[in-house]
């Protein structure tokens, strides 16, 4: 029993959003999907619609091949919530830190300093 | 009281060489720097018998002291080296001066004390003593100081001030004064700069402290002032409005990384162009700044908001980018995704991104890299072996992509292929191997590397190591059904299909549930009874087919092909109770297959009852319609070698209408038409199915394709096709004409091809007699010729 007449055309991109069918869809679930698409895009109105459907649905019709556009298909990232402060006015904390203030002052002194060998004195032994 | 013993003559001479001996020890050691030895060396001497030594001693803890970075172990050298000299200015200096780093401001005021009274009288030490009290006090009058210079006083002034948080007295005209003296000494000109404008910000007058740090002055600040200065100079800028200023200050900042002030401050700054950004959805603006941002701070330390909105923002630039096919693009997304993501995982799954990763690897054919992500992704996946069987099956059962609906062994085994594959086409499966078999040696009984290793072997087509490597993992773990679906999936490939049958049993005895090895020994069976049944052995095929059913009770192949061999056994009535399961699964195809067996048998009575019950259901679809009427149009044909047949003379006459088939057959077809609308599918369905055998029939419907779709070369072929059929080549040459143009508008090579073997079978005589063999050929007609 010959299958529909094939489509020559390769489906480029995602045959499951293209059916609007979830990866884990059933053969049936894709089935009635695939009909539910053609009647929404006839053929004689919208054939273009139409090739990329049954494309679509070419790649859907085997478990194997199924399997294969699940895996090959783009995955999905859930991306975080927005986080709070990015809603928020930017908020800049502009207090003068004490610990700052020490820094620079003691910048002025020795403090700092890493070579003393001009404190060493010979042995006299 | 005991009287000490004198000391014997040989003796004191012998203590007096071990004495030298220690000196010289610890002289040698001193020399080379090695303080510690020296310590070692002189700590044994006599100190009170040899005061030299005590001198070298303490010389040696205060050199150890100054090479030290711990705080502890520096005070502890230092106190030695004091204790040992207290009268050593210096010593008493750098211990106030690890005191005052540590912000033991008590002891180092202290420790400044002892080093003045003991005359250590360099400069610094009075300023970095009044600071200390400073620091201690802020509120101390620095002009009591009685042994500061006018100078030193007006440096501490505005520090004190800072310190004490009356940043408004650093602006006042008294102040002035302050840095009037400051000129000229102690970088006061700068330094000027710095505590100003730090008491603009303080003050609440940001344009105020970016102008005034961002003064240029001829004199630079000492290391950590500059730093300081820079710091604020940024904030003061991005408090003024100007965050790319203030990125460009802080850029110039020696120590970036590690400082959460810093980084909240970058953030804060950036907050504002990213929200807009964001909002806008102008991802590579939020992109741009975000980089910027993290090139400061470093990811790590980049404040949630932005490793978000980055993290989101390259998300959708990626899927955009895939979406239309810029796959190098989307790869670096993702690969900065998953870099964000090995950094901070709290902030969202990295197996999404590996995965796409290693599709846009695929995707850019570079399939080493591809290779290295499936096998990192599979490295994601719940490890094998957990301790019980249960927890072995429940891991093995969880659904790893809740997305693709697989479980983990439906995964991991495609992830496998996938990644040797791309190893093949790297041409890196040597290598690959390689590295499994090193991996093993440091992890014997990692089973799982052993199977990786296994199916590398078998892709690189060395079947024996590959099976001796299973053998391995199943002497290791009999347990390990993996191995033993693999060992049987190696067996039916060699067409050892009783061994494998045998292997997937142990399977399915150990493990009843396991999903992968159900499956494949109901693929053998079916295969199996498919060959039986061929080879007209029934008995063995229905044994075949009814084991077979016992694993996949709802088959609609199994059902179906176990009724018709009953059926041809002559046992008509099991045979319906095995058809009418089929037909209780409701499927399309359950119906036309239970169809084609009545078919097949001539028994029209019950395939019009298969009619009516798929009437009945919700599964009678045009398409259906057309599946039946071209089986009945195949019975009603008659047998093939027909002699007359071949007569030329004799025109295709469709056969008489008395036949039940065909009356059937013309019904189908009626009934097919009136419920296809205009669904060109349906119509390519029935010039496909029926076309073949009755183009007469199906000639009006290939019209009606190509006024469907007059652009669609391929409407325009399947007209030729009937055309040609009915011996209307003229017209048929006509519709090929229109198929080339198209065919060749659209540059499908492939059809372009096919046309013009249509049109050489169109004027070949041969194949224009056999084109009348067409009706009893039907689907075998291309494999005829």
């Amino acid at each position: 029993m010959p299958a529909p007449a094939e489509s020559k055309t390769p489906f480029v991109g995602d045959p499951f959003a293209e059916l609007d069918v979830a990866p884990a869809a059933s053969e049936a679930e894709i089935k009635q999907a695939y009909f539910a698409q053609v009647r929404a895009h006839p053929p004689e109105s919208d054939p273009q619609a139409f090739k990329r459907i049954r494309a679509a649905y070419e790649q859907l019709r085997s478990p194997e091949k199924r399997l294969e556009a699940a895996m090959l298909r783009v995955q999905p990232w859930s991306e975080p919530p927005l986080p709070a402060g990015l809603a928020a006015e930017p908020a800049l904390d502009l207090t003068v830190a004490v610990e700052d203030v020490t820094r620079a002052a003691r910048a002025l002194t020795e403090l700092s300093r890493r070579d003393f060998r001009e404190d060493y004195r010979e042995l006299k032994w | 009281m005991a009287k000490h013993k004198p000391i014997p003559q040989a003796s004191k001479s012998a203590s007096s060489g071990k004495e030298a001996g220690l000196k010289q020890k610890g002289l040698a050691a001193f020399q080379r720097n090695d303080f510690t030895d020296a310590i070692k060396q002189w700590s044994r001497m006599d100190l009170k018998a040899e005061p030299v030594a005590g001198r070298a001693l303490a010389e040696a803890h205060f050199r150890r002291a100054l090479g030290l970075t711990d705080s502890a172990q520096r005070l502890a050298d230092l106190a030695q080296a004091a204790a040992l000299l207290p009268g050593e200015g210096r010593f008493w200096y750098h211990l106030a001066l690890t005191h005052h780093r540590a912000g033991r401001l008590d002891e180092a005021i202290g420790a400044y004390a002892r080093a003045a009274e003991n005359g250590f009288a360099r400069r610094p030490l009075i300023f970095a003593r009044a600071l200390a009290e400073v620091e201690r006090n802020p509120r101390l009058d620095a002009a009591s100081l009685n042994t500061l210079t006018a100078g030193d006083t007006a440096a501490l002034l505005p520090i004190a001030a800072l310190l004490r948080g009356d940043a408004k007295a650093v602006l006042t005209p008294a102040a002035a004064n302050w840095f009037e003296r400051l000129k000229g000494q102690m970088r006061g000109d700068v330094m000027t700069v710095l505590w100003r404008g730090l008491a603009f910000l303080a003050t609440g007058q940001p344009a105020e402290a970016a102008r005034e740090l961002g003064t240029r002055t001829a004199a630079t600040l000492p290391g950590d002032a500059e730093h300081v200065r820079a710091f604020y100079h940024g904030l003061a800028l991005a408090a003024s409005g100007d965050a790319t200023g203030a990125l460009a200050a802080w850029s110039a900042l020696p120590e970036r990384r590690g400082s959460p002030r810093l980084a909240a401050a970058v953030a804060g700054a950036n907050l504002g162009q990213v929200r807009q950004a964001f909002a806008a959805g102008r991802w590579a603006d939020v992109l741009k700044v975000t980089g910027d941002v993290f090139q400061l701070t470093g990811p790590a330390a980049g404040q949630p908001e932005l490793l978000a909105a980055a993290l989101i923002a390259h998300n959708r630039q990626a899927s955009e980018a895939a979406g239309r096919n810029a796959w190098a693009e989307a790869l670096s997304h993702w690969q900065q995704m998953a870099d964000l993501l090995e950094l901070l995982p709290a902030l969202g799954p990295r197996d999404p991104i590996l995965h796409n990763l290693a599709i846009a690897y695929e995707k850019l054919e570079q399939w080493g890299s591809a290779a290295e992500m499936w096998v990192l992704l599979m490295s994601t996946l719940p490890r094998r072996q957990p301790k019980t069987k249960a927890k072995a099956k429940k891991a093995a059962d969880a659904p790893a992509d809740p997305v693709a609906g697989l479980s983990v062994a439906e995964k991991r085994a495609w992830l496998r292929r996938r990644a040797l594959e791309s190893y093949r086409k790297a041409g890196q499966l040597e290598q690959a191997i390689a590295q499994y078999r090193a991996a093993i040696k440091a992890a014997p009984d990692d089973l799982d590397l052993r199977l990786e290793l296994a199916n590398a072997l078998l892709a690189n087509d060395q079947e024996v190591a590959g099976r001796n490597e299973l053998r391995r993992i199943l002497e290791r773990d009999p347990s390990h059904q993996e191995a033993r679906v693999r060992l049987a999936e190696l067996h039916q490939m060699r067409g050892e299909i009783w061994e494998a049958e045998r292997l997937l049993q142990e399977v399915l005895d150990a493990d009843p549930d396991h999903e992968q090895a159900r499956r494949g020994l109901v693929e053998m069976l079916r295969q199996r009874g498919h060959g039986e049944f061929q080879a007209g052995y029934r008995e063995l095929a229905r044994d075949a087919y009814a084991t077979a059913l016992k694993l996949a009770p709802n088959d609609v192949d199994l059902l179906v092909s176990f009724g018709y061999t009953e059926l041809v056994l002559g046992k008509i009535m099991i045979a319906r109770t095995y058809f009418d399961q089929a037909l209780a699964q409701g499927t399309p195809e359950a119906y036309t297959a239970v169809f084609d067996r009545w078919a097949w048998e001539d028994n029209v009575d019950e395939a019009r009852l298969v009619i009516d019950r798929a009437a009945a259901a919700p599964v009678a679809m045009p398409h259906f319609y057309v599946s039946a009427a071209g089986t009945s149009f195949s019975q009603a044909m008659p047998p093939l070698f027909d002699p007359f047949l071949l007569n030329p003379k004799q025109k295709k006459a469709a056969p008489a209408p008395v036949n039940p088939w065909e009356t059937l057959g013309q019904e189908l077809l009626a009934q097919a038409q009136a419920t296809a609308g205009d669904r060109l599918d349906v119509y390519q369905h029935i010039v496909g199915e029926v076309g073949i055998r009755r183009p007469e029939l199906t000639l009006s419907v290939a019209v009606k394709m190509t006024a469907l779709a007059p652009d669609d070369p391929s409407a325009w072929t399947a007209l030729a096709l009937m055309q040609g059929l009915c011996d209307r080549k003229r017209e048929a040459k006509i519709s090929l004409n229109r198929a080339d143009q198209l065919a060749r508008k659209r540059g499908d090579a492939g059809l372009i091809a096919e046309i013009a073997e249509m049109r050489r079978a169109l004027d070949n005589p041969l194949i224009g007699m056999m084109s009348k063999m067409l009706p009893m050929l039907g689907d075998d007609f291309e494999d005829f010729i």
